[in-house]
């Protein structure tokens, strides 16, 4: 059984670094689905010490933690490729395979590549972000291109 | 319907009236034009039985879903006993030494970047769904322009068959939104087509607005730019004027083959090529059931031809096929032959010209397999001032024209602009490349990197060149024994080049969109590399250019048996009792996507056949 607090570190932490909502996410019916993949590609230990470093950032520097995320994670060699890693897993619905000299020091030793199912290409963040629809699914009806785009 | 299918293999020894090979859209349209004369009609399909039901449609779709490269034919599997090319395989070729990392062998010195799907329905799976008409002066380039050749027949001899061939597939258009030059008032008529156009892109309204009174000056031409819908084989809007002549009643779009509710209209999947999820685009499969409605139809799938036997008044005797049982087991693979009174040879462009090449066919045109053609496909790209909305409905809904003929075609190409709705897709991956280098190069994370692929993408346009391409008997199929796929047939291979004349309508398309993008104040980002596989120099510029997909030209009409490999109606002068169909007979290419044109032959060869058959 997934640990509930794990889970809503992953969902508390991939909603800041992808710019969605906590419930978006939810919405896509893949947060669980996602989260097996990370672990399935990353060495657990070093998993559960980037959630618990997230979560000691946000308390601690609630007013800073945009440019803690950009110095101390993505900069950072090791949480760096992995979060991109995990943006890149919501927006496509893909896992890219982290860097070979990577993957050995803190990877798992089940590693998963490629695009996940058809529900995580078919919910991709990518396409509610630039306001379309996954191309292929999720028809949006007849002459629904005719209109101007929506200003936000 | 499903008791005339085969995938087991029972047709070995039989006799049928009509033998046509490949299922794809021309072995389609000629099985059910002839379906109800009485004959016994045998289609015989290289490929798998898959698409006619909802699961192994699905099957497709879900396939596509998970594809990380969404290319042509992601959606259709490669099965190594009917192997089909893929633009994934197209690398730079190397002097002298041939590519063979595809299912074509490419000699080069470019790449042939066009690929055509091996399974029932053919290539009309990932086809477009363009429905253009040649223009008259596509049928005349030599009188005209002292370039190419001249067809045995013109437009007006096709033009009946191109309105059949517009009820069977069901095009959307409009006939007082279009506007074509050489066209004249007469080219469509009092004619109306079954649906009215698919609606246009917002893009397309925006660029309408913004180019309205664009003249193309340069020091040899002077050429008014006009935005005009494009005519489409998927659903829109019925035209209630229309009768259709086959019930005598309004008509009625045709939808799904599993589901005839489904795709009534294009419901904007965004995703013509490579599937239509709903089928609202026209694919072969709607004409195959038609046409198995019928029990003097069969289909034999799984049956790859290897070659024709002669009799001695060169008439064909048989053919000689292999049926396989699983692709990829040969212990499951036994030879076959079939007789026929009249065969049709139905498996495209590159195949048909294999088959006769394997099967040492006559010709004394010296035209067999040659005058490969495609349309070289350039592509440039901007970032606009504003939001357009692009990766909403068709792969393009309008397009410029405007240098589909004129003067200038004595000294360069045609072509045709098309104003693509899915933002920088095509030339650079986008939305999923935009995401990549967001994220890794420029280092963006949360509400900036949303924000800012929002606003990135959502002005992304670009334009796609369909450059007319000359027929040259240098860029041809031949065979080789040293070249084999897994059923022991031959693998074409294949010697392809682009000339000055192509290359100067590179020049030309450039400099045209350079003033468009320059009107709109867009953000040029278009860059041709020296690395890429289809990079060609032109004086001091370089261009790369791409498939189109339109492969044309290897087995040519003409007027005898010295200047061309079929007839008008497609029948082989050397061997009359067979037919050799597709856009192999085409003797140039023209501006317009080239399955209108095919489809209009195949009818036009009905016709002969029917009336030969009572």
């Amino acid at each position: 059984m997934t640990d509930p607090v794990k889970l809503d570190l992953f969902l508390e932490l991939s909603a800041f670094i992808t710019g969605f909502e906590r419930v978006e996410l939810l919405g896509t019916g893949l947060a669980l689905p996602y989260l097996e993949v990370v672990e399935k590609n990353i060495a657990p230990s070093l998993f559960v010490e980037t959630l618990h470093k997230f979560d000691d950032a946000r308390n601690d520097h609630p007013e800073n933690i945009g440019q803690i995320m950009q110095r101390q994670f993505l900069a950072h060699p090791t949480y760096g490729p992995l979060l991109r890693t995990i943006i890149k897993l919501w927006y496509l619905g893909q896992w890219d395979a982290l860097p070979e000299s990577w993957q050995e020091r803190f990877g798992n030793s089940t590693p998963v590549s490629g695009i996940i199912s058809s529900s995580s290409y078919l919910e991709g963040l990518v396409w509610k972000a630039i306001d379309a629809h996954p191309m292929g699914g999720k028809q949006p009806g007849f002459g629904t291109w005719s209109s101007a785009p929506e200003e936000k | 319907m499903k008791d005339r299918i085969y995938s087991d293999h029972v047709v070995n020894g039989q006799h049928y009236d009509v033998l046509i090979i490949g299922g794809g859209m021309s072995g389609a349209l000629i099985a059910n034009e002839l379906r109800n004369k009485g004959k016994k009609i045998l289609v015989l399909e290289a490929g798998l039985v898959e698409g006619l039901s909802e699961t192994s449609y699905q099957a497709y779709l879900s396939r596509f879903y998970t594809q990380e490269a969404k290319v042509p034919n992601s959606p259709y599997p490669n099965n190594c006993f009917a192997p089909q090319p893929n633009v994934m395989d197209i690398e730079k070729i190397l002097p002298n030494k041939p590519d063979t990392k595809g299912y074509f062998v490419q000699k080069g010195p470019l790449p042939f970047s066009s690929t055509n799907t091996r399974s029932l329905g053919g290539t009309t799976l990932h086809w477009l769904g363009v429905c253009l008409r040649m223009l008259p002066n596509d049928f005349k380039m030599e009188s005209c322009y002292q370039r190419g050749v001249d067809w045995p027949i013109d437009y007006w001899d096709l033009k009946p068959f191109y309105e059949q061939a517009e009820l069977e597939i069901g095009v959307s258009a409009d006939t007082a939104d279009l506007k074509y030059p050489g066209a004249g008032p007469d080219f469509f008529g009092d004619y109306d087509f079954p649906m009215h156009k698919i609606p246009p892109n917002y893009l397309d309204t925006y660029l309408a607005k913004q180019l309205e009174g664009m003249r193309y000056i340069d020091d040899e031409e002077e050429i008014d730019v006009d935005v005009v819908s494009i005519p489409q084989g998927r659903n829109s809007n019925p035209n209630v004027n229309y009768i259709d002549p086959r019930t005598g009643k309004p008509y009625v779009p045709r939808g799904s083959v599993s589901d005839p509710y489904t795709g009534q209209r294009c419901e904007g999947n965004s995703n013509c090529i490579p599937i239509c999820p709903v089928q609202a685009k026209y694919n072969a499969l709607k004409t195959l059931q038609s046409a198995l409605q019928s029990k003097n139809v069969e289909v034999q799938a799984q049956c790859v031809v290897s070659k024709f036997e002669f009799d001695e008044n060169a008439n064909v005797l048989a053919v000689r096929y292999k049926h396989y049982v699983k692709a990829g087991d040969r212990s499951g693979i036994t030879e076959g032959r079939i007789t026929a009174d009249t065969y049709v040879l139905a498996a495209s462009a590159i195949e048909n010209a294999k088959i006769m090449l394997a099967s040492k066919a006559q010709d004394s045109s010296g035209s067999l397999a040659c005058n490969l053609m495609d349309h070289p496909y350039l592509l440039t790209w901007s970032l606009l001032p504003d939001h357009i909305g692009p990766f909403r409905g068709p792969f393009t809904s309008s397009g410029i024209p405007s240098f589909r003929d004129g003067r200038f075609r004595n000294k360069k190409s045609a072509f045709r602009t098309d104003i693509g709705n899915w933002g920088w897709n095509f030339p650079t991956g986008a939305p999923y490349s935009d995401v990549a280098n967001m994220v890794d190069q420029r280092n963006l994370f949360g509400k900036d990197l949303r924000n800012k692929l929002h606003d990135t993408v959502q002005r992304q346009m670009r334009f796609g060149f369909l450059i007319e391409q000359l027929p040259s008997k240098t860029n041809c199929i031949t065979i080789d024994p040293s070249y084999l796929d897994d059923l022991g047939n031959f693998r074409p291979i294949i010697q392809y080049d682009l000339g000055n004349y192509e290359k100067a309508g590179f020049a030309l398309a450039k400099e045209f969109s350079d003033q468009v993008y320059q009107r709109l104040g867009a953000e040029q980002y278009t860059t041709y590399s020296p690395s890429d596989p289809g990079f060609v120099k032109y004086g001091q510029e370089g261009f790369t250019f791409h498939g189109s997909g339109h492969i044309v030209g290897t087995h040519k009409m003409g007027n005898t048996k010295f200047d061309g490999v079929v007839t008008p109606s497609q029948q082989c002068f050397e061997h009359p009792n067979l037919y050799l169909v597709g856009c192999g007979s085409m003797p140039t290419i023209g501006t317009s996507n080239p399955t209108l044109t095919m489809a209009a032959l195949a009818l036009k060869t009905s016709t002969e056949l029917s009336n030969k058959l009572r």
